[in-house]
């Protein structure tokens, strides 16, 4: 899949024209040499008529999806609302302003998540009876943040921490809004490490503790890693919901991208500004969601090959 | 030759199941020992029980004069003295080849790194590995890794080594390298003993052939009376039935 292209190209050894090749005599050492050539990748059977019929596929439903768009009643004044281009150019200055905000949430929730959540999942984990009240409580807390809305978190802690009039916390609501995001993703995040933590088999661990490792060697040198491991392409899907529920944060009133998209459209009554936002969150996730497939795909590879046990 | 290993009226229960049942056995030092029986007749468990993956509900089990049973608080200790290689490998495929064998010296005796690494590649050179030393598992045969995963097992020097039907996950055609490792490792001294279901390469290897049923056992002697002249009906019968497999 060197293009990128993800047609499925199937071998149909009866179909017509390709039965004509086999006949029961053997091939001469040239013909042998001939059917081994390297081809390019558009001169392999089938390619071209995959390119085709997906061309093809494309236009027809985009283009009568846009004929459906386009011939509705409203589409002009939809358009003119949205997807205004003199709306959009003047809103961007700000929006994009806004959105190193996001990315600086993002930025420092991040890593911390990453932290938390492992540290959640390893508690979670444990199995000594004198960690159990510390367990209930990582239990609970995992219940109860991925049950609540995040939007709720939020409010909640922006409007409701500095209410408590408490001097030494800060009131900032970029402050509370980030910190509401870290509470929200590292429940999910703990759940994502104990999962990869567990999916490592048993009997890695037997040869470990064969060979005289103690518990704690065998869980920090052979499970830990294979289990982070196997986790990676879940944990980038997690980075990517904690970039966008950076935009909720707006609720409390920082001027991040989606705030001053607000700002903007209320006073000039257009809707486009949200869509230059809903644009640089979707260029920032791209590259990550990418990042993911190539990832997934590596994993699958090596598992075909039989490397894993 | 003194003993290196003693069992003493071994028990062993999963639940209501008794998987061990009296299992009175010497291992003498430098000589190896096959055990042979159906599958699920305790020959896996009896290997697990003595490198302590498994605790024992009575009996002892002693190598030289510390007595296993009683020590599951010194079992990382005890582990680091018994080698064992498992069916499936179980390479840390997170790990090349050489950081495999070198984990348990450097973090397990406190061997330097350097010192850990010379030795693996004498060990990888010894048994014609030493081209894949820097190869992740992944990359390997099935026989490679049985091979550096007996290997890995040596490097820390064990008292006597546990094989765990090595050679049974294995295409037919690496079974060879493998045994051939086992065999060299005889000459060389080692005491082993091994639970395999090749009844050629047992009477090939062994010095003493252990047949287990349901969990105990119910004969054993010197490869060639053991399967020359077998005692009991039931020995008799598993030894047809494998030979007609073959």
């Amino acid at each position: 899949m060197r293009f990128g292209f993800h047609f499925v190209i199937t071998h149909t050894p009866g179909a017509a024209g390709y039965m004509s090749t086999h006949s029961s005599t053997p091939l001469t050492a040239t013909q042998v040499a001939e059917l081994l050539r390297p081809k390019p990748f558009w001169a392999q059977r089938g390619v071209i008529r995959s390119l085709i019929i997906a061309l093809l596929s494309t236009v027809v439903l985009i283009g009568g999806m846009a004929t459906l768009i386009g011939n509705t009643q409203g589409w002009a004044s939809v358009q003119q609302a949205f997807f205004s281009a003199p709306d959009m150019r003047e809103a961007w200055p700000k929006v994009v302003d806004g959105f190193k905000l996001n990315i600086k949430m993002f930025m420092i929730a991040e890593p911390l998540v990453l932290i938390f959540g492992l540290m959640l999942a390893l508690v979670r984990i444990g199995t000594n009876p004198v960690m159990f009240p510390i367990r209930a409580l990582a239990i609970a807390y995992i219940d109860l943040f991925r049950g609540a809305p995040a939007l709720l978190v939020i409010m909640m802690l922006g409007f409701g921490m500095p209410g408590l009039r408490i001097e030494w916390l800060p009131n900032s609501p970029v402050f509370w809004g980030t910190a509401a995001c870290v509470i929200t993703s590292t429940a999910y995040t703990a759940e994502t490490f104990r999962a990869g933590i567990e999916s490592v088999h048993p009997s890695q661990r037997s040869a470990a503790r064969s060979l005289g490792l103690s518990n704690f060697q065998t869980f920090r040198y052979v499970v830990l890693p294979q289990g982070i491991k196997a986790v990676i392409p879940p944990l980038i899907s997690g980075f990517v919901s904690l970039q966008k529920e950076t935009a909720l944060v707006s609720t409390i009133g920082p001027m991040e991208a989606t705030r001053n998209a607000q700002i903007y459209s209320a006073l000039n009554f257009n809707y486009s500004s949200y869509v230059v936002a809903a644009l640089l969150f979707i260029a920032l996730t791209i590259p990550l969601a990418r990042f993911t497939d190539f990832l997934l795909r590596r994993s699958a590879k090596r598992m075909q090959m039989g490397g894993l046990t | 030759m003194s003993d290196l290993l003693r069992y003493e009226s071994v028990y062993k229960a999963y639940g209501q199941n008794l998987v061990l049942q009296n299992i009175n056995l010497t291992v003498p030092e430098h000589s190896v020992t096959c055990l042979i029986g159906a599958s699920g007749c305790g020959k896996s468990t009896l290997l697990r029980c003595t490198n302590l993956l498994e605790d024992v509900q009575h009996g002892s089990i002693w190598l030289k004069d510390v007595d296993l049973a009683a020590s599951q608080r010194d079992a990382d200790k005890i582990r680091a003295r018994i080698g064992m290689v498992f069916q499936s490998y179980n390479l840390f495929p997170h790990m090349n080849v050489l950081r495999n064998i070198t984990l348990a010296p450097t973090s397990v005796r406190g061997a330097n790194k350097s010192e850990a690494e010379d030795r693996a590649r004498e060990l990888l050179q010894r048994f014609g590995l030493l081209d894949k030393a820097l190869e992740y598992p992944d990359r390997l045969s099935g026989g490679q890794q049985q091979r550096i995963a007996i290997i890995r097992a040596l490097a820390m020097r064990p008292d006597v080594l546990l094989l765990d039907e090595v050679t049974s996950a294995l295409d037919p055609e690496m079974v060879g390298e493998v045994m051939d490792i086992i065999i060299e490792l005889k000459g060389l001294g080692m005491t082993m003993m091994l639970a395999t279901h090749q009844m050629g390469f047992a009477r090939q290897i062994a010095d003493n052939v252990v047949f287990l049923h349901n969990g105990a056992v119910l004969e054993q002697g010197h490869p060639d009376t053991f399967f020359g002249n077998p005692q009991h009906e039931r020995t008799r019968h598993f030894l047809e039935r494998v030979t007609m497999a073959l």
